[in-house]
């Protein structure tokens, strides 16, 4: 596009105004081809302001900082018509300087508000763009200005897309905002509250990458050529070649004198740069004798340069490392091992010195970021090094509230809190002496010797199992009076279980919390929990907008208040249609269970059988078989129905079919009484008291464990998988009652057996070899003083004969 | 070789465990204990402590103990017992003693009896008749002005003793606990929040005496020292001393904060069945050290810390306030003239007060007025941020 140029009057003078990318300039027409006498530049202008559409006057002002500049435009069929494109040129060049503006036209694309703004805010929006871009500072300070950041679409978008949950809040706000508000008070809204995360991401973005070694990082790439010879291959990037560049200014003075003369092209000042020995100088390599020679390059070996940072003006002066200047340029000579020549270039001091030269471009750590607060530049840098030592004292600002006694000295008696209100009422007098006859060590179970016998004053006996005497203080052995009266004495065992529980149960749950990490769900499902969060993002988010607008006293947005409102309103039936679809999830689970357990249950019939003896010495099997159901609401038919059938044994042992089946549901709670027929001693059943004894210890402590197992298992399992308690009397029971019918067929058994005849006696002849180890025949003591008992002794007293 | 003639006698003394120092703080409130005498009197609860107190002692031989009774107008030491009360005592010794005796009919005598541990009657013996001349020189005048109780006083007591304790005890590491100057952060940052932070995770591997201490609290209305107390508490933070609070009665604002900064137990007792069972909360909760904390879950109420903070200027308790953009002190409402109190910085409010304008509707009537009293009382949330458009 060409320049436009206008005919416009400025100051009373004709003239005319071209605007190329740079400048807006007005040259005067008389004389004609004047050098341009007003030259303004796009970046500085602040402001464009024209007349309006319909005044017959054109005229565009230019705001530059403080002055202003007014164009009349003169042409009598164009005018406006040039005035436009002025404004429209210069609208492009501002937006092409201030990078990003035209785009920042379009807040966060892909999201509702992006659709909005294709028409209706455009034109607002362009000016606004211009003026904000105009306003901008330098670029390094953006995230300052809160302003800045709040209108920064491009900068919002990027943070959204970085923020999978931002964005998805942002959204969901969007979507369920108040149609009273619009979308760029919405979003200017919604930021205004994230400011801070803007900034971080302004910040983090502007971060870039420093430099690095870059020659290490070149490489030859070996590719097999057409004719199978290996072509070595070397790939630079522009940025490497002005990285090398800067690093090393020695290449660059070699380039600029190597290339155009004897090497006519780049490409064979790198090849030939690559092979040479200056490149392994640089890289800190050892030169080695049979490396070959470049006559261009070589000379630039000696190049002092070579060695040095390429500046060394930013490194700050407490990391000046003049002082060790002798310890690193290897002044040392004599020994032969430190001396330089001996080693081309130690590698550590070349890679001392490339640290250096990376380290000089960065911006010093200790800049102006870290600025001394409170204190000048001398002060900061003593005290720092100052630091190295310790002991130094504490340099603290004392900090006193002034003026406290205006404030505290007002306070009324309506000030005082619940307890001193308590305490007022009490007489001083009578509070100091009942203290003082409390603390008496007679209270303390003092004896007559005067040592505490703390066990009394405490209570706790531990053989103490009677609860019961829990209420009553242990007269004879506190003197305490005041217990007495009270009816949970101090250290009861109520009170000492009360305590455990209640201990247990807050270490439980505080493991619970501590367990159930940021990703637990609750209970919930994925997508309940999903809507939950969403929800409680947006209500926050319309709690922040509603109560800053509230409280902005801006009358001229009630009507955005009110429609906050109502979408409050709205809030707070989400809140509870979430809530009801978890509940509903909720039963969904609960059902499915119920029918699995259904499902399950029918398979499992209950038998329960217990054998006893009847009055005329009948074994009897009496048989329950039900089926369990989990109890459903009461309204549902109980069904759980248990039969009961009484079957006596035949003389052979055998079962009699069932007389009479008793059904026992659990309508009929009671039973018709059993006509009571004079009971008749029954047969003593089968048991063993001695083995019984004999086993009790060992039933016992079995039994011990068993419990304190299930005790330990129970302190941490949910009430639902928690196990019963064993009782020996209960399981011995169940043991008889299990064994009983097997004992008559047992009894019958070996009563029909064949008598077997024992154990077979192997070949064991009374007054044989084995005899001698039993300890029928009087045993022989030996003092073992004298002749010592050996195994030869042995082998005597065992062969020799009896009398010996 | 070490290992041939069994001298490796180093290594297994590095794993002796550390010795522990328990400070306790007793709140002896006499208000407080008379509202209590019913439920659990202070006799009994002495009781209680001590039980709780031999148990610690006995737990290793090395560990140490020390009590300080916060009481209505002054803190005071009850073990050990101090220089100049030790002489006082001596001067006062014969017609004290007898006065106890004929009074009491066994006066707690210097303990020479073969069934107990030394140590443990020791502690006894002074424990006792220090509260007693505490209790002895309580005057009428001095509780019936300070309703409260010099908790801040005696936590920097008790502050006080468990670094002069710790210095002699590894006088080398001492340093280490000290402010580190060198260390950036530490300038920067203030106190670290963060437990496993390095300098703090150094001074504990360093220091060998672990340290907490016990608060027993009977009363509230501690937001008159707020910022002592604070100060105390951040101290202990610093020096990772827990404090474990057992809270028999009174407001627990301060205290709660104080057990959830510093990494230690809170229990409160409120009811009378609860007091009851004091001792047990005491040996569950109370007895094992840091080191033993460490692999155990602690019991406590983990949620609902009340963190509300005491204003410096009325020293009233409040949940919204005004803080100092400088300095961050804390006001209950706006300042007269907009200087704070503390640095002298000049304040404005932006537009703070401006009163909500809302356009009356009939259907949101109600609604909009609980709004607007709840209103001028907060300031909403996004209040600092300038409004749009």
């Amino acid at each position: 596009m060409s320049p436009p140029k206008t005919s416009v009057v400025y100051k009373k003078a004709n003239g005319s105004l071209t605007c190329d990318k740079r400048h807006l300039i007005w040259s005067p027409s008389i004389p004609s081809g004047a050098t341009p006498s007003l030259k303004i530049a796009v970046a500085d202008i602040t402001n464009l302001q024209q007349t309006g559409e319909a005044s017959a006057k054109v005229a565009l002002k230019v705001l530059v900082k403080d002055d202003s500049y007014v164009f009349s435009f003169t042409s009598k069929d164009a005018a406006r018509k040039e005035q436009v494109t002025v404004t429209d040129t210069l609208r492009d060049a501002i937006a092409t300087i201030k990078a990003g503006a035209a785009s920042s036209l379009v807040p966060a694309v892909g999201t509702p508000a992006a659709v909005q703004n294709g028409g209706g805010d455009a034109g607002q929006s362009a000016s606004m763009a211009i003026a904000k871009a105009l306003s901008a500072k330098p670029q390094d300070e953006g995230w300052y200005d809160d302003n800045r950041l709040k209108s920064d679409f491009q900068l919002q978008r990027s943070l959204l897309e970085s923020s999978k949950a931002l964005d998805e809040r942002f959204r969901q706000a969007l979507r369920d905002k108040p149609d009273t508000v619009s979308v760029p008070q919405f979003t200017a809204q919604f930021w205004s509250t994230r400011l801070h995360l803007l900034r971080a991401h302004a910040m983090e973005k502007s971060q870039k990458e420093g430099e690095y070694n870059v020659l290490p990082e070149i490489k030859y790439n070996t590719i097999i050529g057409a004719d199978g010879e290996p072509i070595k291959t070397l790939n630079m990037t522009k940025e490497q070649v002005s990285l090398i560049f800067k690093q090393y200014p020695v290449v660059r003075q070699a380039y600029n004198e190597t290339v155009p003369k004897p090497f006519a092209d780049p490409k064979i000042f790198w090849s030939r740069f690559f092979a040479s020995r200056l490149l392994k100088k640089l890289k800190g390599l050892r030169i080695e004798k049979n490396d070959p020679t470049d006559l261009a390059l070589d000379p630039y070996l000696e190049c002092q340069e070579a060695s040095g940072p390429a500046s060394t003006a930013h490194i700050p002066h407490i990391i000046d490392l003049e002082g060790n200047e002798q310890n690193t340029k290897f002044h040392l000579e004599g020994d032969y091992e430190m001396r330089a020549a001996k080693h081309d270039r130690p590698i550590l001091h070349l890679l001392n010195q490339m640290s250096e030269k990376l380290l000089s471009h960065v911006a010093p750590e200790d800049g102006d970021a870290h600025a001394p607060i409170g204190m000048d530049e001398g002060t900061f840098e003593q005290l720092q090094l100052r630091d190295l030592a310790m002991q130094d004292t504490d340099n603290r600002v004392v900090l006193n509230v002034r003026e406290q006694q205006r404030y505290t000295g007002t306070s009324g008696e309506d000030e005082l809190s619940a307890d001193a209100r308590l305490y007022a009422k009490q007489d001083p007098n009578r509070v100091i002496s009942s203290l003082q006859n409390d603390v008496q060590p007679r209270n303390l179970g003092s004896d007559e010797q005067g040592t505490l016998k703390l066990d009394r004053v405490l209570g706790y006996d531990s053989d103490d199992d009677d609860e019961d005497m829990d209420d009553e203080p242990n007269g004879g052995h506190t003197n305490g009076t005041s217990t007495r009266k009270v009816s949970v004495r101090v250290g009861s065992h109520a009170a000492l279980t009360g305590a455990s529980s209640s201990i247990l149960s807050s270490v439980s749950q505080r493991r619970r919390n501590a367990s159930s990490d940021a990703h637990g769900l609750n209970g919930l499902s994925q997508s309940v929990f999903d809507t939950l969060t969403i929800t409680h993002n947006t209500t926050t988010e319309f709690l922040h907008y509603f109560w800053t607008l509230f409280l902005s006293g801006d009358s001229s947005r009630t009507s955005e208040l009110t429609g906050l409102v109502s979408t409050l309103d709205r809030s707070l039936d989400r809140i509870n249609a979430v809530g009801e679809q978890a509940e509903k999830e909720r039963q969904d689970r609960l059902e499915k269970m119920r029918i699995q357990v259904k499902d399950y249950y029918p398979h499992m019939k209950k038998v329960e059988q217990v054998n006893a003896v009847d009055n005329g010495g009948q074994l009897t099997q009496i048989t329950l078989s039900g089926e369990l159901k989990p109890s459903y609401a009461a309204n549902e038919a109980p069904d759980t129905e248990i039969e009961i059938l009484e079957q006596t044994f035949d003389d052979n042992g055998n079962l009699k079919p069932p007389e009479a089946v008793l059904k026992v549901t659990t309508e009929q709670a009671e039973l018709s009484p059993i006509p009571e027929t004079p009971r008749k001693p029954t047969v003593p059943p089968f048991r063993d008291p001695q083995w019984e004894q004999t086993e009790t210890s060992y039933l016992k402590t079995a039994l011990n464990n068993l419990n304190s197992l299930t005790r330990s298992y129970n302190l941490m399992a949910p009430d639902l998988a928690k196990k019963p308690y064993f009782s020996l009397e209960r399981e011995l029971r169940t043991c008889f009652a299990d064994v009983a019918p097997t004992v008559a067929a047992k009894i019958r058994e070996r009563a029909l057996a064949p008598k077997i005849k024992g154990v077979e006696v192997i070949g064991h002849r009374p007054g044989g070899v084995l005899d001698r180890f039993s300890m029928d025949g009087p045993a022989h003591v030996f003092d073992e003083v004298r002749p010592q008992y050996g195994f030869r002794q042995f082998w005597r007293d065992l062969f020799a004969s009896k009398k010996s | 070789m070490n290992a041939v003639d069994a001298t490796d006698r180093a290594a297994t003394q590095e794993e002796v465990e550390a010795p522990s120092l328990l400070t306790i703080i007793l709140d002896t409130n006499p208000h407080a204990w008379a509202l209590l005498a019913d439920s659990l009197p202070l006799s009994k609860a002495v009781a209680n402590l001590l039980v709780f107190i031999n148990a610690h002692l006995a737990i290793n031989y090395a560990n140490r103990v020390a009590v300080v009774a916060s009481h209505s107008e002054r803190a005071e030491w009850l073990y050990p017992t101090p220089a100049d009360a030790t002489l006082e005592q001596a001067h006062s010794n014969g017609d004290g003693e007898n006065g106890n005796r004929a009074g009491t009919g066994g006066a707690v005598q210097p303990p020479d009896d073969a069934n107990k541990y030394r140590p443990f009657a020791q502690l006894e013996y002074a424990f006792m008749t220090n509260l007693q001349r505490l209790m002895r020189t309580t005057t009428p005048a001095a509780i019936s002005s300070a309703p409260s109780t010099m908790l801040a006083g005696a936590l920097t007591r008790a502050l006080a003793y468990i670094s002069k304790q710790s210095a002699s005890t590894n006088p080398t590491t001492t340093a280490t606990t000290h402010f580190n100057y060198s260390d950036p952060s530490s300038v920067a940052g203030g106190n670290s929040l963060n437990p496993s932070d390095d300098t703090t995770t150094t001074s504990r591997s360093n220091q060998r005496l672990t340290t907490r201490i016990l608060i027993v609290s009977v009363s509230g209305d501690l937001a008159e020292t707020y910022i002592e107390l604070m100060n105390a508490i951040f101290a202990c933070q610093r020096l990772s001393i827990p404090i474990d609070v057992l809270k028999l009665a009174g407001d627990p604002t301060f205290l709660q904060q104080a057990a959830d900064t510093t990494n230690g137990i809170y229990l409160s007792l409120s009811t009378p069945l609860a007091r009851a069972g004091m001792l047990q909360y005491l040996m569950f909760a109370f007895l094992p050290d840091a080191a033993a904390r460490e692999r155990l879950v602690m019991p406590g109420e983990g949620e609902g810390v009340d963190f509300r903070a005491a204003c410096f200027c009325h020293k009233r308790v409040v949940d919204i306030g005004f803080v100092c953009s400088i300095c961050l002190s804390i006001f209950c409402e706006p300042l007269a003239d907009g200087t704070c109190l503390l640095c002298g910085s000049h304040l404005s409010m932006a537009n703070y007060g401006q009163k909500p304008v809302v356009v009356a509707r009939p259907k949101k009537k109600g609604k909009k007025k609980r709004v607007v009293d709840g209103g001028v009382e907060t300031p909403g949330s996004g209040r600092e941020t300038p409004v749009p458009g």
